[in-house]
């Protein structure tokens, strides 16, 4: 008889190789996660639907993708684990504190008018205490001051001329935290021709996802894509600055969430390099670089590694001449999102940023660049060294 | 060696163990001699299935009646060898209803408690089946774990004063007028020789039980027959999964911790030493089960094998005429005028317990002793101990699984280890559910060599042990070798060779 093929995401696929254990970033710091091969297809011939959680376990997958990455059968671990992780919190119920850290986008629109007041509060030993004493957000880690004006802000005061139109998903960090990477990015593409428009955007819901609410996340999605369907439907393409919303609109709306019109969506959403080396290949960069010596490294996140576009900002950035640009060789930062800010994983955290610490260290940079603002945000952590998104840098190196 | 015993038991299977632990609650000393280890031949080799009796309330009532009165026992004496699952009888278009009807007048006659569930009812218990079944009658079947309920049997008749000796075959029954006066046997491993003394003989060998009879000049007319069975990656259904027509082959899904088996077939044989699962078997086993349930043609399959049923011609029902079809006791002092022999076989695993009663019972009326059975109102050791997949996924993370597949930890190992008398690596698969999972022992088993290595525990050449497990781990996987399984066999190969040099 003719035997059928098996479905493709089904754990029964895996192959018992044990390639993922071998880049897990979580379970080479601690005996406590058993890795992605048993927390995910291994633990999925125990687990049943109508039983309680038992894995608590699960909860330490820090949610980078290396493991489905890596997985030489196309087993989509990292989200069997994802599941597993949102039963378990749905039964066991979810503190407050991960409502705060992914819900953040309520309030940081009063965090960054009242931005003097919310940093005094985020750098104060006092309140840091209480955080970590009622919350458990681990009083070692440095909460990310909040700007004014914001980037949206800025934005409306800034008037885009272009040939063509391109639409920008800034994502929530830019917009109130770091939003001159958002500039940035509103000037590089100006300076080749676009016009840049902001459609109506919230929180992509990655955070929530992270922390296994899909119901959230699915929220946030169904809110996000009526709006960049209609962008994108009127001709105009959406590029985003940050891999980890990128990552969330293009892969985990569709596949996860499946939010309706996420496909379409995908299509026409491009990383912001990915956008530019597009550019170059078709001769239409601009590429009026200054001489700019610096001595940089850039670091890959996990979420542009799973995107499956190479490393497209390196591509860019190293046309720029006289810029000294290494690849810093090291696997997850160790961040994880909203994983390192939680008290009961910081030392994970902290253990897995150690080889990327280090290999920082060989490289001795003057700045370090990524995609990611949880990257940026670990590394400031690990190395007190400057750190960019590389758009900052490319900005920079444009003759005037 | 002489040894000297009241009642020598060959073969350690369900009824050798049951009957070492009925005599032993009744007093009477005995030594159980197996020529492998316990549960090498049929009690080791079935579905798992604690039967509630529906699989023969049509055909043989009085079969089915045994099955729900052993069932109900076993649920008391025996609850952590047993997941009460419940099954089905499922009836799907093509089977009718006349089958179906007849099965509920059956159960109603036997008192087998038996619910007819419509088509949506049947689906949402078991959203995976057939949606096109047209009822499905829910019945007490349950699964039950041979290894587990067997070793308790073992360790409640040692703790009661039996003993016994594994990887010891009866090589000659040496008989004198009418009786067995002597017995000699020999240790397979390192070669040493017994003479027993036994008052009495129980050949409770199964399918081997002419070879051993043979041993004296006598014969039953037994002939065999192989059922194979195929072992899914993943479990499938909570319960049980029959299909509600009469017995044939592919009919029933039957879950088992993390797997669900598939079975079985039935085909004549020859020798039960040499068998193994065809590839039209395997394709018999998936066309029809996957009627049941169709996601089985997409599933992984981690293990094709077998095992032996002895059968026996209608006329050889035994002398006792208590004793229905499901098992075969013969008095060989009525049958061949040899007093002290007696032999069990046939019977199921979930009547083991009532053979080895009816056994011990004939042996006490031998010995003109009158104790009555009480393994029925004593509960197995280990009763007390909860399991389950979820105490195995648990402590995940806070101790080191030396299985990953199965999730059995260094320390479950070690346990066993420290019991004893184990001889070679098979025996400690048979007490662990080591090896049992996806990769079917290739990449635990090296870890496990290595373990007793370290313990100084390895007899023997350890790559000679390592082959005679990858061999043996072959057969199984062989017949169900296609898909990812086959980059998987690639991998473990390569290791194998490449790595080990083997």
């Amino acid at each position: 008889m003719n035997k059928k093929p098996w479905p493709k995401s089904n754990p029964d696929v895996c192959i018992r190789c044990a390639a993922c254990m071998a880049v897990c970033p979580v379970s080479r710091v601690t005996p406590l996660f058993p890795g992605p091969k048993q927390a995910g297809p291994g633990a999925e011939r125990f687990r049943k639907t109508e039983d309680p959680s038992v894995d608590p376990w699960i909860d330490l997958c820090i949610g980078c993708h290396l493991c489905d990455l890596v997985c030489s059968s196309g087993v989509p671990i990292s989200e069997l684990n994802l599941i597993a992780r949102a039963k378990y919190l749905d039964e066991k119920g979810r503190p407050l504190r991960d409502w705060l850290l992914t819900h953040s986008y309520l309030f940081s629109g009063i965090a960054s008018f009242f931005s003097v007041i919310t940093n005094f509060l985020l750098k104060n030993r006092a309140f840091k205490w209480i955080a970590d004493a009622f919350l458990s957000i681990d009083r070692r880690r440095e909460l990310p001051p909040y700007q004014s004006p914001t980037f949206r802000q800025w934005f409306r005061g800034h008037h885009s001329t272009g040939e063509k139109k391109i639409a920008y998903f800034y994502g929530c960090y830019i917009n109130t935290n770091e939003m001159d990477v958002g500039k940035a990015t509103v000037q590089v593409l100006e300076a080749n021709n676009f016009e840049v428009i902001l459609p109506p955007q919230e929180c992509c819901g990655l955070p929530m996802l992270g922390n296994g609410n899909f119901k959230g996340a699915r929220k946030m999605g169904l809110k996000n894509v009526p709006f960049l369907l209609k962008t994108i439907r009127s001709g105009v393409e959406i590029i985003f600055s940050s891999t980890s919303c990128g990552y969330m609109i293009r892969h985990d709306y569709s596949r996860l969430l499946n939010i309706p019109g996420s496909e379409e969506v995908a299509e026409h959403l491009f990383d912001l390099f990915e956008f530019l080396r597009n550019l170059r290949e078709n001769g239409n960069l601009n590429t009026h670089f200054k001489e700019f010596p610096l001595k940089v490294a850039y670091f890959a996140p996990c979420h542009l590694r799973s995107l499956g576009i190479g490393l497209p900002a390196l591509d860019i950035l190293r046309l720029i001449p006289s810029l000294q640009i290494e690849n810093i060789e090291a696997d997850c930062c160790g961040l994880g999102g909203t994983f390192g800010f939680k008290k009961e994983k910081y030392d994970i955290s902290q253990e897995i940023g150690k080889d990327l610490k280090a290999a920082i260290n060989r490289l001795n940079p003057e700045i370090v660049l990524t995609d990611c603002e949880g990257c940026r945000m670990q590394i400031r952590h690990l190395t007190g060294l400057k750190v960019l998104h590389p758009i900052q840098i490319l900005r920079d190196a444009w003759m005037r | 060696m002489n040894l000297k015993t009241e009642v020598l038991i060959i073969g350690g299977g369900a009824t050798g163990a049951g009957i070492a632990r009925d005599l032993s609650l009744r007093r009477i000393p005995s030594l159980l001699i197996e020529k492998g280890d316990f549960l090498s031949g049929a009690s080791g080799r079935n579905h798992g299935l604690l039967h509630s009796g529906g699989r023969y309330v049509v055909s043989d009532p009085e079969a089915a009646r045994e099955c729900i009165a052993e069932n109900r026992i076993l649920r008391k004496i025996a609850p952590h060898c047993i997941e009460e699952t419940e099954g089905l009888f499922v009836s799907l278009p093509e089977d009718g209803l006349d089958f179906r009807d007849r099965f509920i007048q059956a159960c109603e006659e036997t008192t087998l408690p038996a619910r007819l569930l419509s088509r949506d009812e049947t689906l949402s218990l078991e959203p995976g089946l057939n949606p096109d079944l047209l009822s499905a009658v829910k019945v007490p079947d349950g699964a039950i774990d041979p290894f587990e309920l067997v070793l308790a049997n073992v360790k409640d008749a040692e703790a009661h004063g039996a003993r016994c000796l594994l990887h010891t075959e009866i090589t000659s029954l040496l008989v004198d007028g009418d009786r067995v006066k002597t017995v000699l046997a020999k240790d397979l491993l390192h070669g040493e020789e017994y003479l027993i003394e036994a008052a009495y003989i129980i050949n409770a060998t199964g399918a081997w039980a002419d070879q051993l009879l043979k041993l004296a000049g006598l014969r039953t007319a037994m002939a065999l027959s192989k059922g194979s069975m195929l072992i899914t990656n993943q479990r499938l259904t909570h319960r049980v999964v029959n299909r509600c027509r009469p017995p044939s082959d592919g009919d029933i899904i039957v879950p088992n911790h993390t797997v669900s088996i598939l079975g079985t077939t039935s085909i004549p044989l020859e020798d039960a030493e040499n068998f193994e699962v065809t590839h039209r078997e395997v394709s018999l086993l998936i066309r029809e089960t996957s009627k049941m349930l169709p996601a089985i043609e997409e599933t992984r399959f981690i293990r094709a094998y077998a095992g032996i049923r002895p059968l026996f011609q209608s006329g050889e029902k035994g002398d006792d005429r208590a004793i229905s079809r499901g098992f075969v006791l013969i008095d060989h002092e009525k049958r061949d005028g040899i007093r002290n022999l007696i032999t069990i076989t046939g019977g199921k695993l979930v009547t083991y317990r009532l053979m080895a009663e009816k056994t011990s019972d004939l042996l006490c009326r031998k010995m003109g002793i009158d104790v009555s059975c009480t393994t029925h109102l004593n509960t197995l050791p280990g009763a007390e101990k909860p399991s389950g997949l979820k105490d195995r996924l648990k402590p995940l993370g806070k101790v080191e699984a030396l299985c990953d597949c199965e999730l059995v930890r260094r320390e479950e190992v070690e346990e066993v280890l420290r019991e004893g008398k184990l001889k070679d690596l098979q025996d400690i698969l048979h007490r662990t559910r080591l090896a049992k999972g996806t990769c079917q022992g290739g990449f635990c088993v090296y870890r496990l060599l290595g373990m007793l290595n370290e313990l100084g525990l390895t007899e023997g050449n350890p790559n000679k042990i390592l082959k005679g497990f990858l061999e043996e781990r072959w057969k199984g996987i062989r017949p169900v070798l296609w898909e990812s399984a086959v980059k998987e066999e690639e991998l473990i190969e390569g290791i194998y060779k490449g790595i080990f040099n083997l």
